[in-house]
């Protein structure tokens, strides 16, 4: 709340006040947005769209404290140096200063803490809640090396989840990544929908995903204190989704069976979901129907359900 | 036995459990052996239509909650074989247990003048069966 009030309090005094900075940012803002919406079905084209919106957010920010310290050393500083008292201006610059500096920190910490630790450690104790069985099925296997042989990546480990909720998952753990699914979704998934699924993960690993999520988490953390990034973030998740399930169809030829496979996924009930919320998932059910779709990291089953019958009429 | 939520104004197996919960679990009493996914949904789905993945997230919910088991099969692709863990005597005196052992424990004297009251207004079977373990209660005492 209060990061919003500040955030406010620059927005306001910047647009009535001598900066062009926020009128700058405002426009870029506005821009964004109507080419995301206008790259509606461009899927990589929107995550370049945001992610560059990130960019400019971050440049902006960068120059924002630049300009003012130096309008600040220029203009003010017989004022402070009388001592005679804070002005608007300084406490503003001051303010925006902390902010940038926090936001750098602690987006360099979480990239030091995800790239150096998280990512090296093995699937069992990354999930301590999942039990996983060994090993995979063996058609399962060959799946997996024949879509990663199509999509030229290298084949990711595979990891059966003791669990009967219909997941499946991909981490980037021990250096590799693996893919995860559930013995629910074996039983309850033809071959053709399990394979659509797998595609589905591989498309993830082809689109280089977890470059671009880790890019935008990064960027998010460094603008904490930008509103915009709380929506930007979530957007270029939900677009590696889509894009990732139109990878899939290429893959397997036709959408079809990823078509039957989600339109299965969303018959069941919205329910827990097996794996934490963190991951690349191609039924991580989407529990809650929140009022704020748009701050969800996953897409509404049912609109990339469409998408995909959109690209079969296409 | 893990017991999440009681809904009080519900009632049977609804009491403790979810819809879809109540009628798989009830069906799975009557099918009485242990049975995969694919061949229970379609004996599901003769009462009420429900997808595969439905009945599957169901089923584990229930075996979280410790009220069915299941194994793993590899055979014809991994999937599980799930079964009842108690009877339906079983699973009731459970829940009594359950709710009653939570009333006694935080509300004792209220609980029992509560049963002593509502017991003995006017039905007769049940003061028997009452006065009978009351008896059997005294006699162990004594002895």
């Amino acid at each position: 709340m209060n990061l919003i009030f500040v955030y406010l309090v620059f927005l306001v005094s910047v647009v009535i006040g001598p900066s062009q900075l926020a009128k700058w940012s405002l426009l870029v803002t506005a821009v964004g947005l109507t080419a995301t919406f206008a790259l509606k079905r461009s899927f990589q084209g929107r995550t370049m769209v945001l992610l560059g919106m990130l960019g400019v957010m971050l440049a902006e920010s960068l120059l924002f404290v630049g300009v003012s310290s130096y309008i600040d050393m220029l203009g003010r500083a017989p004022a402070h140096v009388g001592g005679t008292s804070w002005d608007y201006f300084s406490v503003l610059h001051a303010v925006n200063l902390g902010v940038v500096l926090i936001g750098g920190v602690a987006a360099v910490c979480a990239g030091l803490f995800i790239g150096l630790k998280k990512t090296r450690i093995g699937m069992s104790k990354m999930f301590p809640q999942l039990q996983f069985l060994e090993p995979a099925p063996v058609h399962v296997n060959e799946t997996v090396e024949r879509l990663a042989c199509l999509a030229g990546v290298a084949s990711p480990n595979v990891s059966l989840v003791d669990s009967g909720v219909p997941s499946a998952f991909t981490v980037w753990a021990n250096r590799k990544y693996s893919v995860a699914l559930s013995v629910g979704l074996l039983e309850s998934l033809d071959d053709k929908e399990v394979e659509a699924c797998l595609a589905h993960e591989i498309s993830h690993i082809k689109n280089g995903d977890f470059t671009v999520r880790f890019l935008a988490t990064l960027a998010k953390i460094a603008l904490f204190a930008k509103p915009l990034s709380y929506f930007i973030e979530p957007a270029v998740y939900r677009a590696r989704e889509f894009l990732a399930d139109r990878t899939a169809a290429q893959l397997i030829g036709g959408p079809d069976s990823l078509i039957s496979a989600l339109s299965k996924l969303k018959d069941s009930d919205s329910v827990v979901a097996a794996a934490p919320q963190d991951l690349m998932s191609v039924c991580n059910l989407s529990g809650g129907k929140s009022m704020f779709r748009i701050l969800d990291k996953q897409p509404d089953l049912t609109a990339r359900i469409e998408t995909l019958q959109e690209m079969k009429r296409a | 036995m893990k017991l999440q939520a009681l809904h009080p104004h519900r009632r049977d197996l609804r009491f403790v459990l979810g819809d879809l919960e109540s009628i798989v679990l009830r069906q799975l009493w009557e099918t009485g052996k242990p049975i995969s996914v694919k061949d229970f949904q379609a004996i599901v789905t003769e009462r009420r239509p429900v997808a595969v993945t439905t009945v599957a997230t169901t089923l584990d919910r229930l075996y979280r909650k410790g009220l069915v088991s299941r194994e793993l099969v590899r055979e014809g692709g991994p999937h599980y074989l799930y079964r009842p863990r108690m009877t339906e005597e079983e699973f009731r005196y459970a829940v009594v247990d359950d709710v009653m052992g939570a009333l006694l424990e935080s509300f004792n004297d209220v609980t029992v003048a509560y049963l002593a009251q509502k017991i003995g207004a006017g039905r007769p079977e049940e003061l028997r069966v009452l006065s009978k373990s009351l008896n059997k209660l005294r006699r162990r005492g004594s002895t």
